[in-house]
């Protein structure tokens, strides 16, 4: 952010008038901003994925309902938590009992400061990035107890006193696990350890090392378990506590711990791929610069390559939608359909706006020779800002997936055995990878 | 040698909860996305793809009749596909008809929680009694099926209505002769009583004339 | 200041996610440890022993549909022997095979109503999902059956309300089919999977004494090792013509009488169901299917005890007529009831978590506790 306020300072001399700090502040809040209603978005869009990912391990269809696909399902659904009534049982702990679940957010959305979603974009890049979020991490624990204390609730009490016990003890493999990152990239700043894996993808950590490789998956493992899901969701177990710490909550009230828990699985996801997915970096990147016509512009950021893979993706991507309207055609054709009444019609719009990118394609095409010009700067940041944030949020989104996988899969552990598994198999094995990956970067560099 | 079998087991249960783990996984990620998903979307009939179970069952006459709604606010009837496609034996709602009715109260007295309620009366040119109120209690029935097995000309029966939510109790008792037709008959059946009276007293009026004249 | 702990009296229930109806536990634990555990049933209690004084005996019928809703073919066919032994009615053969199948199939749905459930209460939901898909298919062959999709009122004394439709067999063959390989495919989900075997391999273990002690029935009294089964001891209706194993607790899948030899007792039990049906399909007989008497049936004065295997265990009816229309005294004893009895002695010194396990696998429900 330093760099984007010294950038408008050096570029627009009229805020030179205004002055150095008015302007960083104008900067931070417009930020600030913006980074909150991604997070409100993501936690959005989570529930949305959680109830379709849900349905579909259930064989059934999961929201379909409000807006296309049920999209808006989220919408819907805020709307309706904001309008309920806000209880606070008579015996709670009041002022408490309001203010936990916004400390919950706040670790939450303090987590996405440090969060990259491109080479330059980045609210503040710490030097000690990685350790801020292991920080802000800990504010979820204080918020649960606090809930569940002020609830004055045992079955909520009993839910806090689990989350405690887990979310303090989970951290040390967590930590142990980001050490072994930290070790090798030789920094702790968010977009060092991500340049640290550039050149393709047997640098990124998860394949540089077997030990990166564990220290992966038991990273993975007790991220899940200090955001509290299924196998690890003990402090809301449904069927033992009922809903565990936020079990009086209700209204908006319920709604900040859902945004805060699904805007934590972003958080760990987004902490995994910096970590040990290489970022926001593509796959096969080397250095070929020479890309012709289609890579004007492109710089170092793309390979012929990942160029390449990217048009096969499209590739199989426009065969795949093809194949799909081709079929609601026959469909239709066969029973006689009305035009508005067709499957092609109703359920292929995703058809229509492919169609309306080819028709903006072709525009822009015929564009093309009066922006000559301006190509190069257009394709900068399209392809500084624009890519690596998809290839981010597509890697983030994967793992994601899993995480929500899990969640509809596995049954869930007791209580002392969720604290066998963290002390008798993650923590060995994190140490086991840190020694590991001593040697291993003793021996290899 | 204890120790290593703590060693060997410690091992297993790693590569145990591994495999189980991902054989859930698969199995999971198979259904969401290779099986047919079995929901079938109630009010939205446009999914059912399927063909009625028996297209000719939506005209059979006696399993649809013309049967009103529930008087309740809001209310609809259910006409999609999925009518069509309950099987034949369906428990629906309790449809009546009555011209076929002998008021034999065999429905009324194998009711086990009294919801129907029937009276009759005999009038001319009609089989059997005449039914002057039949209702039906539909808030207490348990579509237990009883009444229908032992109705001698199916005048009660089975539809294939399923929807009788209400937002008012009162709008599930039913009564399916109305106060009008009701009276009518009642009227009718006066008079025929009357006219009987006449006819018995003529007779015996004749007969003590013939007795007397023999 | 010394540190001093107590105990605290925790309210599970009536309106708990896994207490399966409406049911109540009172448990005083230390924190999660529960040293006392007291069921409080009685939420569901509707009188149905008083209401068959009430009505005449075909009344019945439906309020055994209620008695216990997962199995209400089960419960049918219990009341209707115990009527028909009492009367001394003739059932023709085909209702008898027709009484097994629908029996059989509908022990096949409570066990998967009681696996799935089992698999939510220690928190996978798909697995519940997934045994209710099955479930649907065969609640539609039984609408197809007799109209209903959960309180059949199915069996009548002297037989069954109606004859098989045209080519059910042939489509219950084919759920059949669909069913064996979807039943292993349970098994690599969940039975085998390694967190759902740690948290039920040893816990709330009830040993062959105590199960006998407290009288439990059923797949629990077999999970505790005691080989006792009424279809085959006892045969009641063609039982005696099937050809079953029957499944007992054994140390081959955990310990003897634990959670999970109960849970894996009754996926057994679903495989030889599904034995009988076959064997139920390839021998049905042609012929009348309800022996229907116009007159109204009089039971003749004295008394009965009739008991079958219901999907919770031994379902008995016992039947005292003063031969009126009315039964006199009708009891029924239900498999519940006593696995209810034993929570109390096998509950205190578990964990909250494995108490929601012990629930599961006794598969109580509530109504039939309650009656």
């Amino acid at each position: 952010m330093e760099n984007l306020v010294n950038d408008l300072f050096g570029q627009f001399t009229f805020l030179q008038k205004i002055g150095y700090v008015p302007t960083a502040a104008v900067v931070m809040l417009a930020c600030a901003l913006v980074v909150l209603n991604f997070f409100g978005l993501m936690s959005g869009l989570y529930t949305y994925l959680e109830r379709k990912v849900a349905g579909w391990t259930n064989s059934r269809r999961g929201p379909n309902r409000v807006g296309p696909y049920g999209l808006l399902q989220f919408m819907a659904d805020g709307v309706k938590l904001v309008l309920k009534e806000d209880i606070i049982p008579a015996a709670a702990d009041r002022n408490i009992f309001k203010f936990a679940p916004y400390l919950l957010l706040l670790g939450t959305a303090l987590s996405f400061v440090v969060i990259p979603f491109g080479p330059k974009w980045i609210i503040s890049d710490l030097n000690i990035g990685i350790l801020y979020l292991l920080a802000t991490g800990s504010f979820t624990v204080i918020g649960l107890i606090l809930a569940g204390w002020a609830s004055n609730n045992k079955w909520a009490l009993l839910g806090g006193m689990r989350s405690a016990a887990q979310i303090v003890s989970y951290e040390i493999p967590n930590a142990l696990a980001i050490l072994v990152v930290v070790l090798a990239a030789g920094t702790m700043s968010m977009q060092g350890i991500i340049r640290a894996q550039a050149g393709g993808v047997h640098h990124w950590f998860i394949f540089s090392s077997p030990f990166s490789l564990l220290a992966f998956f038991i990273y993975f493992i007790s991220a899940i378990a200090e955001i509290n899901r299924v196998p690890f969701d003990i402090p809301e177990a449904e069927s033992e506590l009922v809903a565990g710490y936020n079990i009086e909550y209700s209204a908006m009230r319920f709604g900040a711990f859902f945004a805060a828990e699904f805007g934590n699985i972003y958080v760990v996801s987004a902490v995994a791929v910096t970590c040990f997915l290489g970022g926001w970096q593509l796959p096969l990147l080397d250095d070929v610069n020479d890309l012709g016509p289609l890579g004007y512009g492109l710089g170092s950021f793309l390979s012929r390559s990942d160029v390449l893979m990217l048009l096969l993706l499209a590739a199989l991507l426009t065969t795949f939608l093809a194949w799909k309207a081709l079929s609601a055609f026959v469909w239709d054709v066969r029973r006689k359909r009305a035009f508005f009444g067709s499957r092609f019609v109703r359920y292929h719009s995703e058809l229509l706006v492919l169609g309306l990118l080819f028709a903006g394609g072709a525009v822009s095409l015929a564009l093309h020779l009066p922006l000559r010009p301006h190509l190069s700067t257009i394709y900068r940041l399209i392809f500084q800002y624009l890519v690596p944030f998809l290839v981010f949020f597509g890697k983030a989104m994967l793992l994601s997936f899993v995480i929500l996988w899990w969640r509809w899969t596995l049954p869930r552990l007791r209580v002392d055995q969720l604290m066998g598994v963290c002390w008798k198999y993650l923590i060995p094995m994190g140490f086991f990878c840190l020694i590991g990956q001593g040697f291993w970067m003793w021996l290899f560099s | 040698m204890k120790i290593f079998d703590g060693i060997k087991g410690y091992f297993r249960n790693i590569y145990e909860s591994v495999t189980t783990v991902s054989m859930g996984m698969w199995i999971t990620f198979k259904t969401a996305f290779f099986e047919r998903k079995v929901t079938l979307q109630y009010p939205s009939h446009d999914i059912l793809e399927g063909k009625p179970k028996d297209a000719s069952l939506s005209n059979k006459p006696n399993l649809n009749p013309p049967f009103e709604p529930l008087l309740g606010a809001g209310q609809q009837i259910y006409k999609g596909p999925l009518n069509t496609q309950l099987p034949e034996r369906y428990r629906g709602l309790l449809g009546y008809d009555e011209p076929s009715c002998i008021s034999c109260l065999l429905c009324a007295l194998n009711c086990p929680i009294d919801v129907i309620r029937v009276k009759g009366v005999k009038i001319e040119g009609r089989k059997g009694k005449v039914p002057t109120t039949f209702r039906i209690d539909y808030s207490k029935c348990m579509f237990c099926g009883l009444c229908v097995e032992v109705c001698p000309t199916d005048a009660i029966f089975f539809t294939r209505q399923f929807e009788g939510a209400t937002f008012e109790y009162r709008t599930l008792i039913r009564e399916f002769i109305s106060p009008k037709l009701s009276l009518e008959r009642l009227q009718l059946a006066e008079e025929a009583k009357a006219k009987a009276r006449e006819k018995k007293e003529e007779k015996e009026k004749s007969a003590r004339e013939t007795s007397h004249t023999e | 200041m010394p540190l001093t702990t107590e105990t605290m009296i925790l309210n599970m229930g009536p309106h708990h996610p896994s207490t399966h109806g409406v049911l109540r536990f009172i448990l005083r634990t230390d924190g999660e440890v529960i040293h006392m555990c007291r069921p409080d049933i009685g939420y569901l209690h509707r009188g149905l022993e008083k209401i068959a004084e009430q009505v005449p005996y075909a009344h019945f019928m439906p309020y055994t549909d209620r008695l216990d809703y997962l199995a209400a073919m089960n419960c049918n066919l219990g009341y209707a022997i115990t009527v028909e032994r009492a009367a001394d009615i003739e059932v023709p053969l085909r209702a008898e095979y027709i009484r097994v199948l629908v029996a059989e199939l509908n022990r096949i749905i409570s066990h998967l109503i009681s696996v799935g459930t089992f698999a939510m209460d220690m928190g996978a939901v798909t697995p519940f999902t997934h045994t209710l898909r099955e479930r649907e298919w065969v609640n539609d062959l039984f609408e197809e059956l007799c109209g209903s999709r959960l309180t059949y009122n199915y069996i009548r004394f002297g037989g069954v309300a109606f004859d098989l439709p045209d080519g059910f067999l042939d489509r219950l063959s084919r759920f059949l089919d669909y069913f064996e390989p979807r039943l292993k495919q349970y098994n690599r989900f969940i039975s085998k999977n390694k967190i759902f075997k740690e948290r039920l391999i040893g816990v709330a273990v009830i040993s062959t004494q105590q199960a006998l002690d407290y009288a439990l029935v059923g797949p629990n009294l077999r999970a505790s090792g005691i080989d006792w089964d009424l279809r085959r001891d006892e045969p009641y209706s063609v039982y005696g013509e099937m050809e079953f194993d029957v499944p007992v607790g054994g140390s081959e899948f955990g310990e003897l009488g634990d959670c999970y030899t109960r849970y894996w007792v009754r996926i057994l039990e679903m495989e030889q169901s599904v034995r009988i049906i076959r064997q139920c399909i390839a021998k049905m007989p042609e012929g009348s299917y309800w022996n229907r008497s116009k007159k109204k049936l009089k039971v003749p004065a004295g008394e009965i005890y009739v008991r079958t295997e219901a999907p919770r265990g031994e379902l008995g009816f016992f039947l005292v007529s003063q031969g009126g229309l009315r039964p006199h005294r009708l009891r029924i004893r239900t498999g519940s009831f006593s696995a209810m009895s034993i929570v109390e002695e096998v509950g205190s010194g578990l964990m909250v978590a494995d108490l929601v396990a012990l629930i599961a696998s006794l598969d109580v429900v509530a109504p039939e506790v309650d009656r």
